[in-house]
Formats: C-alpha cells, structure tokens, sequence
C-alpha cells in the first residue's frame, strides 16, 4: 500500500491553515460577498475621490438679469450687493464657521454660483409683473423677487410685508435656495434699516468673534478642543471593530451550524481534530474580518482625506485598532463557535445568541457617557470587563484629548490577551463535546458540564 | 491499554457505552485482524454505529479500552478511511474542491489530493462531476463522492457505517467491487451493515449483535460449518403424491415437514445426518431435485435469538412509535 501522506512537523498547523482557507474562500469569493462587502464601500472610495473630480464644482453658471419688482425700490440694492458678496467673494450665505459641518456647508455654498454673471435690475411699477413673467418664462430673465409693501404713505418707506420668487422650471434648487436667502437677508437688512439703525453696525456686532477652546490637561499640556474628533472619530472606530467583528464571527456561527446540519461534521473529525477545526475556522473568519475593515476602513479613511481631516487619524490609533480588532475578534468568535458547535440548526441558536447579543449591544450604548468622559470612572471600569475591553479602550484612545494613561492602556492589553485565551479555551472545550452532539441544545448547566467533562 | 499487537488493526477489550439508561454497547471484547474484511451485523439499534463511532474516537466509551493501529483513532486518522452513517457534503462546494479539501486534511498534498479524487470519481464511474455542485448531484450519487472522500488516501484501515443503505444493486455493485479492490491491496475493511446477504456476499468475518451485545463472532467458513444446514428441501416428480409427505415426514431425524409451493422443506432435528436424510429422500420417491439448504445468517440470527431480524426491527418501530 502506498504511502500518499506528507510527513513533518508543521502537518497539524497546515491542517488548520487548510479549514481556514477553505472557510474564507467560500466566504469570500462569493458574489454576494464581493458585491455587499467589497464592492459597496470601494465604490464609496471611488465615490469621494474621483467623482468630485469628474464632475462640475457646482450647477451651471447664470446669465441674465434678475428683476427685483419692489415699488419702494429699496431692496434690490441690498439684494444686489448680497448676491455680488455670493458670486464674486464666494461667502456663501453663512458667516465663517469655526465648525468641521459649517465649514463643509461653505464649501458646497462656493460652488452654487461660480462662474456666473448676474445683474439686478430695479422696477417699481407692479403692473409690468405679467410681462415679466412671460420674459422669465421666454428665458431671458434668471428670476423675479416681488416685494409686498404695507399699503398706505412713501413705498419706499413702508414695511416689507413679504416677497415672492418668481423662477423658470429648470432653475436648480442650489442655486433656488441661495436666492431664497440672499431675498431674505436682503428684506431683513431693508426693514432694519427703516427702524433706523445702522445696518453694517449691526451686522458687526452680530458676527461672531473667532474664538476656540483649549483642553488643559492635567500634567500642564493644552490642545485644541476637536469635538468632531473627540465624538465622531471614536465612533466611526468602534463601529468599524463592532460591524467588522460581529459579521465575521456570524459568518463563523453560520457555517459551524451548516456542518452540523449538513452532517459533514463527523467527516470532518475523521480527518482532523474539534481544535484544529475551531481554530481553522477562527482563523478564516478572522482574515474575512479584516477585509471588512480594510474595506470599510479605507472608505473612511478616503472620506476623511478627501475632507483634508487625515490628521484626525494618527497611525498610532491604527496600530491600536489592529491590537483592539485581533482581541475583540477571538473573544467573540470563540463565543459565536461554541454557540455554533452546540446548536443542530440555526433557530435552536436563537436561545443561546440572546446573552451574547445583549452583551454585544452594550459598546453601543456606552459610546456616549464615555465619549463625554474617557477618563471617567465608568470608562475605566468598562475597559476591564470582557469582552468590552477592545471596544471600549477603542472609543476612549481614540477620542481623549487628554490621553489615556499608558498604564491603562497596557494593563487593558494584558488582561485582554488572558481573557482571550480564556474565553477560547472554554469555547474549545464545549466545541469538542458541542460538535458531535445532535437534538436539542444544551441548557447552560449542560454547557458548564461539557466545559468540566471535555 | 496498548498491546500493539501487529496482527490486529483493531482490539477492543471490555468496552461498554451508555446513553443514560441505555446500554448501547455492554462489555464488548474485539479483534479484527489486519487484512480482514469484517462485517458488524444486526437489526437497527443492536449497536453497530455505536461501536464504530467508539472505534473512531467520535464517542468515548465510559470503561473498557480500544486500540486502533497500534494506538487510537486520533493518532492514527491519516492511516483510518471512514464513511459515517449520516451522510454529509458541502451543498454549495463543487465535488473537486470537497474532495481535495478532505484530501488535504487527510494529509494529502495538493497534486496528491486533485489526482486521487480524479481517479477515484473515475473508478466509481462519477466522470464529469468534478465541477458540479454536491447539491446537483444524485443521492447515490452524493453516497459514491462520500465513498471516494473516504478511501482517496488509501487508507490502511476503512470503516463504513451502512456504506450500501440507500444505494440502488447498480451502485451497490459498483461499491461492492471497489471494496474488494481495496481489500485486494491488503487494507482492513471494516462495516456495518443489517443487510445480511451483502455481509455474506462480501465479508470473510462476521460480528453479530443484538440489543448491545455481541452474539456471533467468527469467520463465514466457521460460521457455515458450526451451523449445519438443517433444512432439506425436496421436489417430487410429482406433487400431487398423496404419500409424499407420510414418506418423507419418516426419514430418521426429520422433525418436522412443511409444503412450500410444489416442494417440501424438511426440518432436520440437531443430531440428525444431514447426508443420509438426503439420500433417503432421494429413495422415498422419485425427486426433481433434493438440496440440503446452505445456513444463511438470518438463519443464524434466528438460531441465535430466537426471532428474525426484521420482526425484531418492525417491534422497535412499533415501540418508538408508541413512545
């Protein structure tokens, strides 16, 4: 009889290297995996970088003239000035924002009228509106403002009741709601003025001084106060680590009931051990875990270089994602296996995943107060209870202006590492017996007892 | 216990399994040798795939010791081919990526593996399924990819739990032949069957259980010749001989005599001469033919317990039922 088998040592490692690439090529060479996974936030990627460059900054630049219909005569000075402001200093409608959101909308505001040449022409009389019209609907009018004025005394000085916006179908509505607010301010900065008060005085007073706030830390440093960075960021990374880390380890669940449903599991254990099994499968999953996360996580990162905010991510927050993603990945893929092996099909799991997700839920509600308070007693306290402690420390390293203490996060690490090996060493103990066990599933006394026997 | 003894492939020593209550499996003791071709025989629940899923190490007995080549199954699991009774496949995997998986965690390289199972499929008359889907594929014809799953490492021991329960006498031939070419090339077969007359047609070595023990265990030949053919089945010239049956009921040692179509079967008593019976029908009337039946094992089994098999089967469906 021949002999067809490899000899050597590494024969038990690349077993299990063998069940974890199966377990990730039949995840991920897959259409719908591709599609739903991949191709989704790829295409996002490609979304923020190259579409911006292929189209136009803004919608079509105007020509002609815009009417403003106001027998006091007042307001088309106003509007005139505003919508140069807008057109030819490219201020937008908003004052100067210290904010990331304010700042973005500026951006966007720039854009609406670059590169148009539009005048206001002045008519007082109300009777020439249908003629009007029919020029604005014959195109050679951009729009009309009509100003209603209080009856009775000087038009010009009697108050602006309301106005109204006459505009051709295909106007864009960028371009419609910019116009709405330079009218606006327009008839505000009029009525202002007929109360007598100095208009420019008071939109002096009115904008706001640049200003910032300073995080002091307690051991004499000071930083800029980044509330996006300090809310925003931590999420986005806990969410990242939670979505990369639940899916793959439900893809893990999956597939360990599939064998066990499908009976190929007792093929499987005449040709290799529950263990290397368990850890092909962890393993697999995990490299799965981790395209989700570069998928994802370049789509963010992208994001944020196409918003010039790379800065808000420094590599060492990278480097901490990685150790937070391995730890968080075998505490919860463990617990999903063991769940898997102990289970003959999909709605008898129901049961047993009610714990694990109520645990699971819980990062998410504890992102704000810990958002709010990284340094809080909460927060410490969290950081040391798994299977939180990756994403919590996540959500605190991330987004302290006052850093974490070292301490923290290396005793967090640690303690980490041995409840990982923990947690994997019970759930291999109730996959060995949980594997080859058909019916109904176990009551969680049975599972302490495989946890002893096995 | 470890004996290594190098003629066994497998010994069981005093091995007993309970599932709460239940005796599966009480006090087995069991060595097949190297070379063999065994078969664990007996009505459905006597414990065949017990003893089989204990020999593999898929179930722990609670005392005794097994030994299987020389140590346990998990030792040895490249050396051991096995097809469990629940069959089961990767619906969604393509039969040559299946078989080239299991090749490689049997130990088989790549080139190894993709060879095998093309060969394998070939020899078991599957060609043309490498890239299919197991889902689109046949029942018999998912069992055969099982079968090549289970022997393309050319294993030195195969154990298969019913390998021929649900194939259709074509397969069934098709596994039959592969088996004795395998068995040809020295490995140790080993499997369960409660099909009695594919045990005969195949094995050299019959175990027979029933209810969790061990009733029977002995080579076919010994089997054959420790019990005697009792039967003695004659046909008449003719039939309608009123005399017949008062002349062939006086032969000594018949016990007792019963019509069977045209033709009479004679029970033969314990000590009667089998030999000198026939010869003494042949003298009472003219005969067409007169045959000393050859003992099957359902007649064994019946000798054994008393009842037959499939009564013993229709009972413990009638019990589960009522349960």
């Amino acid at each position: 009889m021949s002999d067809l088998r490899e000899p050597g040592p590494a024969s038990w490692i690349r077993r299990v290297a063998s069940v974890a690439w199966r377990e990730f090529a039949q995840t991920v060479f897959t259409k719908a995996f591709l599609l739903s996974v991949v191709a989704m936030p790829l295409l996002g990627v490609l979304a923020f970088t190259l579409i911006p460059m292929l189209l136009p900054e803004g919608p079509p630049p105007l020509r002609g003239e815009i009417v403003v219909l106001d027998p006091g005569g007042t307001v088309a000075e106003s509007f005139s000035k505003r919508l140069d402001r807008v057109v030819k200093a490219g201020e937008g409608g908003s004052d100067e924002s210290s904010s990331l959101v304010g700042r973005l909308v500026e951006e966007q505001e720039r854009a609406v009228f670059s590169g148009s040449a539009i005048s206001v022409r002045l008519e007082t009389d109300p009777a020439t509106v249908d003629e009007l019209k029919r020029s604005l609907r014959d195109g050679d009018t951009v729009a009309i403002l009509e100003i209603a004025r209080a009856d009775g005394g000087d038009p010009a000085r009697s108050r602006i009741e309301s106005w109204t916006m006459n505009i051709p179908s295909g106007l864009p509505a960028r371009q419609v709601m910019l116009l709405e607010r330079i009218a606006e301010g327009s008839a505000v900065e009029v009525s202002v003025a007929l109360e007598g008060e100095d208009v420019e005085r008071l939109r002096s007073l009115l904008k706001p001084p640049p200003g910032r706030t300073m995080r002091l830390a307690d051991d004499g440093g000071e930083a800029p106060e980044r509330v996006e960075a300090k809310m925003l960021i931590p999420m986005g990374f806990m969410l990242l680590l939670w979505v990369s880390v639940v899916t793959s380890a439900n893809y893990l669940l999956m597939s360990t009931i599939e064998e066990k449903s499908n009976r190929v599991m007792e093929v499987l254990l005449s040709a290799i051990s529950p263990l290397q099994l368990m850890a092909g499968k962890i393993l697999g999953y995990g490299l799965v875990g981790a395209i989700l996360c570069a998928a994802y996580g370049g789509l963010a990162i992208a994001g944020l270089a196409a918003a010039a905010l790379l800065d808000l991510v420094p590599a060492g927050h990278l480097a901490l994602f990685g150790v937070y993603f391995v730890m968080a990945y075998f505490m919860i893929a463990s617990l999903l296996a063991a769940v898997g092996s102990a289970v003959s099909e999909l709605r008898d799991a129901q049961s047993l995943m009610g714990p694990v997700m109520i645990v699971m839920v819980v990062p998410l509600i504890l992102w704000l107060p810990i958002s709010e308070d990284p340094n809080g007693l909460l927060a410490t306290v969290a950081s040391f209870v798994p299977p939180l402690t990756p994403f919590v420390m996540i959500l605190r390293t991330t987004g302290s202006a006052e850093p974490v203490a070292i301490w923290q996060i290396v005793a967090t690490i640690a303690w980490g590492a041995a409840t990982t090996v923990g947690m994997v060493w019970i759930a291999a103990r109730i996959f060995r017996v949980g594997v080859l066990m058909q019916g109904k599933p176990p009551t969680p006394l049975e599972l302490l007892r495989w946890v002893r026997r096995a | 216990m470890t004996t290594n003894d190098p003629r066994c492939s497998i010994r069981i020593r005093g091995v007993t399994k309970r599932f709460g209550s239940h005796v599966a499996m009480g006090g087995l003791d069991l060595d097949i040798e190297r070379g063999s071709l065994c078969g664990l025989l007996g009505p459905n629940g006597a414990g065949k795939s017990t003893t089989i899923r204990m020999i593999m190490s898929i179930i722990h007995p609670d005392e005794g010791s097994l030994e299987v080549l020389g140590s346990t199954a998990l030792a040895a699991k490249d050396r051991i081919g096995y097809l469990p009774e629940e069959r089961g496949l990767y619906r969604k995997m393509k039969v040559g990526e299946f078989l080239r998986y299991v090749g490689r965690l049997k130990g088989l390289s790549s080139r190894e593996a993709r060879r095998s199972a093309a060969e394998w499929l070939e020899r078991l008359e599957l060609p043309g399924v490498l890239a299919k889907k197991c889902e689109e594929l046949s029942k018999g014809m998912q069992q055969k990819v099982q079968f090549a799953a289970a022997v393309m490492h050319e294993p030195e021991l195969l154990i298969l739990d019913e390998p021929f329960s649900g194939l259709d006498p074509v397969n069934a031939r098709t596994l039959v032949a592969a088996l004795r070419e395998i068995h040809a090339r020295g490995a140790t077969i080993l499997f369960s069957t409660h099909q009695m007359h594919q045990a005969e047609a195949l094995c050299d070595r019959i175990v027979l259980f029933n209810r969790g023990r061990k009733i029977l265990d002995e080579s076919l030949a010994s089997i054959r010749s420790r019990f005697d053919p009792r039967t003695l089945v004659a046909d008449p010239v003719e039939p309608d001989d009123a005399g017949a049956a008062t002349r062939l009921a006086a032969i000594a040692g018949v016990e007792s005599i019963e019509r069977v179509g045209d033709a009479y079967e004679l029970r033969l008593a314990a000590d009667a001469d089998a030999p000198a019976a026939l010869a003494a029908a042949a003298a009472a009337m003219p005969l067409r033919g007169a045959t000393l039946r050859r003992v099957s094992l359902d007649d064994v089994f019946v000798e054994l317990v008393g009842e037959h098999p499939e009564a013993i089967e229709r009972r413990r469906l009638a019990e589960a039922s009522a349960a």
